[in-house]
């Protein structure tokens, strides 16, 4: 392997990561600004696209950083520890947009709220990102007491972390699209898949992926599965309200996405893993299916904003119902959102990039995973 | 707050940079107001005012100005009808004054072509110029053929001059022409009917406070146009007190869903009416008999010539079924009068008019009606029955100790009845209703909006017609009116005839050309049934001068615009008439308190615009002519003791002849020489109103003061105004269909003394016109008045959660053979024009009726792309001769339709 | 003290005059209606009926927008209003998903990108009132606080055209709003929901 020529696409993939982060941050200040249509969140969709990527990068870092934490020195630790801990900035950078007060956002640590959920998510991000940063300082500088410390921490916090986020979305009242206890399910199962998706790829790149990862990534994508279909089934058989926003996802405006979820981040990996075909595609494919996931749970929770009065309500400028109860629009990130969201992805490169070859001792950055990903494509 | 000539220039130079730019008015980064802020200074000031963001208008506020920012319109509490509340358009008034599209300084046109679509060139003028200029024109209008100056007023939001220098005619007579025509006139022609059946005006009202049963036909009871000084109030009172609401009426409202909606096809109401009268008549036999035989000229003996048989004493007969011969109607041995049968007085054959007007129903079964207006003919007997038995006829209440009949039942009509063109038969018949149960003027029954004393009985012992229903009794040909007066003596106004007549003035042989156009809140174009004739006749007016609050139509098609100030700048009076859905609200005490004179202390004007009523003084000096116009105001004041009237000024009040009074002045002695000393301008400015006059509940029903006055059952005043005029029109040698628009014969059955069915051009239309379109009042949106199309509030919520705004409503059935799904955009095609808006599919339509809510679209884009592009309802519509109601001269305002995708 | 509110839905026409009333008060940003009005349409031609609700923030005791407030900026005043503290408010917007009353809006535009008058500047109005919506804060139904200080009811109270509007003392069994509750056997919206609302409804919704 040229190191040099790999040194140099390497910046280039930092600089392209630059340039796609100030773009972001564009993006971000027109909305910032308040300029009108910047965003395609609304009063009836107020969380969308960085919400969708805060819930995807939270459930990678937690699953990536368990597996770093409790798996053996057989696997690629450290690499996973490092993509952990960035998905969680990522996390945390990818809610920034979503605020309209950014600069107030300190009062989340130091004045909060401590009875609502959402400090939840604070406290354990936080202490995710901390012990994954210790994590990677004790797997790099061989650092025993630290290594250890995250290992007996970061099993739980990355465990609590996706709860407190289930239990900031299932408690919220009269939102029938998230109030399902199964969700918390999800939760976990979305963040294990996550995590094990990541050592699937790295150990596919480094070819020698162990039976067991394929195995249990097989199995994680099954049991997703059946949580879709449990969900869906639940709504179909169900006549009440609660079972409306999970039916629109099967024919409303969001079912091309909805579907598109099902056969590419479920069935399509879910094949390819069983005949142990593709290994890497199979990864990418569950992951992506994990970021749909994500984004139409957020949007499932607004799709019907009126909950019983929206019976038979017209109102125009949400257009109309389904089995007489009144709909949201479908939600779709503006073009400005997609910047921003390709902004915070872009971040995660650039500190993948910039911490892997620092913390381990090859030249191992992002580019060296494409690399090898062509390689395994090509082969 | 410092009005700076700097901020005018602004405005102004946005205006022409933005005729330049065709008219898209749009000014960007200009500072589009006048600076608001004083430095330095906190200055809270609440003034107390009227509302005038609808035509009822009944409502007082009170305007809070913050450093010359209104910063908050709320109602007054200590008047007595709005009692604190307004409704949504009188809140929004306050964007009225920021409106961007307003005239910001009195302006010139410099491109003597005159378009809706062509570039006026505005040229910013001083107020001495443009004054000026007007002056001059009317001048020499006047010194050569004042007749040739036409004045339109109209409803719009200041309507000014109504309230103002005389009922809108005070100017055209001072100069000294007849050519006045108020724009709204051919949508407002609902007077007719009570005029003649009632003697009253403006409108029949209920009685909130004792009606039991309510059959609106074609019209609302206060509530759809959730009216504040009490009607919506009054109306769910009485709901709450268990009055049945019976909404007939093509579209299921806000009130036909509070009661009771009987799906109607639009323009059939006279059918249905006239079957009622047959079913209560043949079918029932159940109605207030002694009223019909004592309080009406039912019993009037009718001669061969449809008129009254006379006795030597010259008054109306009645045969005495007791002593077999016939008797004064006043005789007061008179015991037993025939309401049947045929007698023989002196040569002639004669009948009772009950029989008569009984003979004329014969045909008009409720099967009949049914196949023409839908309504199932079971229903139509069940409505009926229910409207007679609710009446209970017989019974008495005491009111203030006083004991009235007590009839808690009324069938009352407005536009949806009139406007059509048989709409005088169908609201006339509607009213006969009324008078069959005798519910006439008593507790829970049929009112005028003029309470207590109006009743005046005429020799025959008959209430006198008022207004557009007194007989003609004269005839000028060639015409002087361009509305047409002489043709339509019962008119409202018509004003789309007076257009079209401006257009072709020598058609009619008429010896006078319109020479000088002033138009005073209204809108001559847009009001038009045909715009394109509305502009023409505009146009073909060698100057025309426009009292203008912003850049609409008629300002586009002007020679010099009067800019004028927005409502709340203006300190003006009004003279309340009373409500006019119903008398009274359920609260004891209401209707004899509430009738009153209003005033506004005015918020200072933001641009360089002025008060009109002034402004017309201003122009009258100048013209050399402010003594005839204190001779007018020294003889007629502002108003009378009662509403619609007026008094000459006390002696000590009397005006200077040489010396120019304010308008204000002049209402300051007006009202001191009605109420005396202390009640001048200075109490209205501290208490923004003063009762009209304080009657007690029982003083309230006119019945009170007259309870033996007969009204007409047999149209005996209707007859005889036709029978004077038809034979003089028959002699210019006109040709009726080529110059009316029907034939004489066609107009002659509008003058029967029954009422008759008669098939119209609506029915008539060609098969591919398969529906009927109407239009519906929505809240915030009715009578294009007080701009409320422009207004950002009404617009942006409106558009967001009202489904009725700006669509095309169609019900299911419709949709489904069209294939159109909610939010589709489709045209609304008639024969005259089409109009396209996005669908709204409602199960509240009649199936075979589409309806185009509220009074939107726009021909000019000077008031913003987004007006000018919404559903139009009036380009569906017609507006010359033959789709105007020969007898009031209302627009047909249901067109027939086909509908298709855009 | 708990102020609260009673509508009558069975007085209430639909007009909206509650909706211009709380904009005149509040000078909200275009599209933000704090106070709002829904049509609905019920059964089919010809027995069909339009009913209309109104609806604003029901400044529940039990507020869910308040519990999930992360920084403490949704508050409960003495008299039982909900408020927000524009210093505290970071603009996450989870009480707008925590409110199941869509009574929670935000912020999102400038108003002087987005006035009134499209495509023109701020009117005086705007101006003067635009200071109490800063942008990237989460707005609500303020009760119309000042007002009360002043001794007058709410905006869309005192407008109500059908006075279908009762306000008052909800912890004084004596007030006519709680009288009128009683008496009519007023319910809340979701009760089931726990969020124990102030304001209540007559008639079916
Ligand atoms: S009803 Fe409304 S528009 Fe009419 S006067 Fe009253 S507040 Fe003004
Ligand atoms: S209605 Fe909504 S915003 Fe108001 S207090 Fe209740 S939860 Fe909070
Ligand atoms: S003002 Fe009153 S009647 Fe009108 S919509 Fe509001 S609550 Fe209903």
């Amino acid at each position: 392997m040229n190191t040099k020529k790999s040194g140099s696409k390497s910046s280039i993939i930092n600089i392209v990561c630059l340039v796609l982060l100030a773009v972001g941050i564009f993006a971000w200040s027109r909305e910032l600004a308040g300029n009108p249509g910047t965003t395609n969140l609304s009063e009836y969709a107020p969380w969308g696209l960085y919400i969708a990527l805060f819930l995807f990068f939270e459930a990678l870092c937690a699953g990536t950083l368990f597996i770093a934490a409790l798996g053996s020195n057989n696997l690629p630790r450290l690499k996973m520890a490092v993509i952990g801990t960035v998905s969680g900035v990522c996390a945390g950078i990818a809610i920034l947009p979503d605020l309209g007060s950014p600069l107030t956002v300190w009062r989340l640590l130091f004045a909060p709220n401590t009875s609502a959920p959402m400090i939840l998510d604070v406290w354990f991000l936080g202490l995710t990102v901390v012990f994954g940063i210790l994590l990677i300082l004790g797997l790099s500088g061989n650092k025993e007491g630290l290594t250890r410390l995250s290992r007996i921490v970061l099993p739980i916090v990355t465990i609590l972390l996706p709860l407190g986020t289930a239990w900031l979305f299932t408690t919220l009242p009269g939102k029938v699209g998230w109030s399902s206890s199964l969700e918390i399910g999800v939760f976990i199962a979305q963040a294990a898949l996550a995590g094990l998706c990541v050592l699937f790829i790295l150990q596919g790149i480094a070819k020698n992926v162990a039976n067991i990862t394929s195995k249990l990534v097989l199995a994680f994508l099954l049991i997703n599965l059946a949580l879709i279909i449990g969900e869906v089934g639940q709504a179909l058989y169900s006549s009440g309200i609660e079972a409306l926003p999970t039916k629109a996802l099967l024919r409303g405006g969001f079912a091309p996405i909805f579907w598109c979820q099902v056969i590419l981040g479920v069935i399509i990996p879910s094949i390819l893993l069983a005949m142990n075909k593709s290994p890497l595609i199979a990864g990418v494919l569950s992951l992506l299916g994990v970021v749909i996931t994500k984004y139409l749970f957020v949007v499932k929770g607004n799709i019907y904003p009126f909950l019983n009065i929206g019976e038979s309500l017209v109102v125009p400028e949400l257009g109309a119902g389904n089995e007489g109860y009144l709909m949201a629009p479908t939600y779709v990130p503006s073009g400005f959102e997609w910047l921003v969201g390709i902004g915070v992805f872009a971040l995660g490169v650039l500190l993948i990039n910039l911490l892997l070859p620092r913390v381990t001792n090859k030249q191992v950055g992002v580019i060296n995973i494409i690399q090898d990903i062509n390689q395994i494509g090509v082969n | 707050m410092q009005i700076t000539r700097r901020n005018f220039l602004k405005g102004m130079g946005a205006v022409s940079a933005a005729g330049a730019l065709g008219m898209a008015l749009n000014f960007p980064g200009v500072n589009t107001f006048a600076s608001a802020q004083e430095a330095g200074v906190t200055e809270k000031k609440e003034l107390k005012g009227f509302c005038l963001m609808c035509k009822h208008s009944g409502c007082c506020n009170i305007v809070t100005v913050e450093n010359g920012v209104v910063v908050n319109v709320e109602g007054d509490p200590d008047y007595v009808t709005n009692q604190g509340t307004l409704c949504a358009r009188g809140k929004s008034t306050i964007m009225n004054r920021y409106n961007p599209y307003r005239v910001k300084a009195p302006m010139k046109r410099t491109n003597p072509e005159k378009g809706l679509v062509v570039d006026p060139g505005w040229v910013e003028i001083s107020w001495d110029e443009a004054l000026d200029t007007v002056a001059t024109k009317m001048r020499e209008v006047y010194d050569n053929d004042p007749r040739e100056f036409i004045y339109f007023p109209g409803f719009a939001m200041s309507e000014f001059t109504m309230y103002g220098l005389g009922r809108g005619n005070r100017l055209p007579r001072i100069v000294g022409s007849p050519n006045d025509s108020s724009t709204k006139g051919q949508f407002c022609c609902i007077h007719y009917g009570v005029n003649m059946i009632l003697a009253n005006t403006p409108t029949a009202t209920a009685d909130y406070r004792f009606c039991k049963y309510l059959l609106a036909i074609g019209r609302g009871g206060g509530v759809n146009g959730s009216y504040a000084q009490g009607e919506s109030r009054g109306l769910i009172y009485a709901l709450e007190n268990g009055m049945r609401l019976v909404c007939v009426d093509p579209h299921c409202s806000t009130e036909a869903s509070l009661g009771e909606w009987v799906p109607i096809l639009p323009g059939s109401d006279l059918p249905f009416i006239l079957a009622l009268l047959h079913v209560i008549l043949y079918e029932l036999d159940k109605y207030d008999k002694d009223f019909v035989r004592d309080r009406t000229n039912a019993p009037y003996l009718i001669g061969s010539d449809g008129d009254y048989a006379r006795g030597a004493s010259n008054k109306p007969q009645i045969w005495d079924l007791a002593e077999h011969k016939a008797k004064d109607f006043d005789d007061p041995t008179l015991i037993n009068p025939a309401m049947q049968g045929e007698y023989q007085l002196k040569e002639e054959k004669v009948k009772p008019a009950f029989m008569l007007f009984k003979e004329s129903l014969k045909d008009y079964t409720p099967e009949w009606a049914s196949e023409k207006c839908t309504v199932p003919a079971a229903a139509i007997r069940q409505i009926a029955s229910d409207f007679v038995a609710s009446a209970q006829i017989g019974n008495t209440i005491v009111v203030d100790g006083h004991t009235f009949p007590y009839r808690p039942a009324a069938a009352i009509t407005s536009r949806g009845v009139t406007n059509h063109l048989d709409g005088d038969i169908a609201d006339v018949s509607s009213k006969l209703l009324n008078v069959l149960i005798g519910n006439i003027y008593v507790p829970g029954g049929l009112h005028g909006t003029k309470l207590g004393d109006n009743l005046i009985t005429d020799p025959d012992g008959v209430v006198t017609p008022s207004g557009e229903a007194t007989p003609c009794t004269s005839f000028t040909y060639p015409p002087e009116h361009f509305d047409l007066l002489e043709f339509m003596p019962h008119r409202h106004s018509s004003n789309t005839v007076a257009c079209q007549v401006m257009i072709e003035p020598e058609k009619w042989n008429m010896e006078i050309k319109p020479k000088v156009l002033m138009v005073a809140g209204g809108n001559p174009i847009l009001v038009n049934g045909s715009p394109k004739q509305g502009e023409k006749a505009v146009c073909s007016v060698p100057f025309v001068v426009s009292f203008s609050y912003h850049y609409d139509e008629i300002a586009q098609l002007s020679d010099v615009i009067l800019a004028e100030n927005c409502m709340l700048e203006n300190g003006t009076f009004m003279d309340y008439m009373g409500n006019e859905c119903s008398l009274t609200t359920g609260e004891p005490g209401f209707p004899g308190k509430h009738v009153a004179r209003l005033y506004r202390n005015a918020v200072p004007a933001i641009h360089n615009t002025r008060e009109a009523n002034e402004t017309i003084i201003e122009i009258l000096d100048r013209m050399g002519l402010i003594s005839k116009l204190n001779e007018s105001i020294n003889k007629a004041a502002m108003c009378g003791p009662r509403p619609f009237s007026s008094i000459p000024l006390a002696d000590k009040y009397k005006l200077d002849l040489n010396k120019r009074y304010t308008y204000e002045e002049m209402w300051d002695r007006t009202l001191k020489t009605i109420y005396g000393e202390e009640y001048g301008l200075d109490y209205m400015k501290k208490h923004g109103h003063i009762r009209t006059y304080n009657l007690s509940d029982k003083e309230s029903y006119s019945s009170y003061y007259n309870n033996t006055v007969r009204h007409q059952l047999y149209l005996q005043t209707q007859k005889r105004s036709g029978d004077f005029l038809l034979p003089k029109i028959k002699e210019t040698g006109l040709d009726g269909e080529e110059y009316f628009g029907m034939s004489w014969d066609d107009l002659a059955k509008h003058y029967l003394p029954v009422p008759e069915y008669i098939e119209t051009n609506l029915h008539n239309a060609p098969e591919e016109y398969d529906l009927y379109a109407i239009t519906i009042r929505l809240h915030m949106s009715f009578f294009r008045l007080g701009s409320l199309d422009q207004n950002p509030w009404v617009l942006d919520w409106n558009n967001r959660y009202n489904p009725f705004y700006n669509s095309i409503c169609v019900n299911p059935i419709v949709a489904e053979a069209h294939a159109f799904k909610e939010g589709d955009i489709i045209v609304a095609e008639s024969q005259f024009g089409k109009t396209q808006g996005k669908v709204h599919i409602t199960e509240t339509m009649h199936p075979r009726a589409i309806a185009i809510p509220g009074a939107l679209g726009r021909y000019v884009k000077s008031l913003g792309e987004k007006t000018s592009r919404q559903t139009c309802f009036n380009a569906l519509l017609n507006g010359s001769l033959g789709y105007c109601n020969p007898i009031h001269g209302g627009l047909e305002t249901t067109a027939r339709v086909k509908v298709y995708k855009a | 003290m708990r102020y609260g509110m009673l509508i009558d839905l069975s007085k209430c026409i639909g007009c909206a005059a509650c909706v211009m009333a709380c904009k005149v008060e509040n000078g909200t940003l275009t599209g933000v209606y704090w106070c709002n009005v829904y049509t609905k349409e019920i059964g089919k031609y010809p027995r069909v009926k339009k009913r209309t609700m109104p609806s604003a923030c029901m400044h529940c005791t039990n507020a869910p927008c308040v519990k999930a407030c992360p920084t403490g900026a949704s508050y409960h005043t003495e008299e039982g209003l909900v408020l927000v503290d524009y210093d505290k408010c970071i603009g996450c917007r989870v009480c707008l998903n925590a409110c199941p009353y869509n009574a929670r809006h935000y912020n999102f535009t400038d108003q002087r990108k987005n006035p009134y008058y499209e495509g023109m500047e701020m009117t005086p109005f705007e101006k003067v009132k635009n200071k109490n919506h800063p942008i990237g804060k989460a707005g609500k139904c303020i009760l119309c606080k000042d007002r009360l200080n002043d001794g007058k009811k709410p905006a869309c109270v005192q407008t109500c055209p059908t006075q279908c509007r009762i306000f008052g003392d909800l912890d004084e069994p004596n007030s006519e709003v709680s009288i009128a509750i009683r008496n009519n056997g007023a319910k809340p919206l979701y009760a089931h929901l726990g969020t124990k609302p102030s304001v209540y409804y007559i008639g079916s919704i």
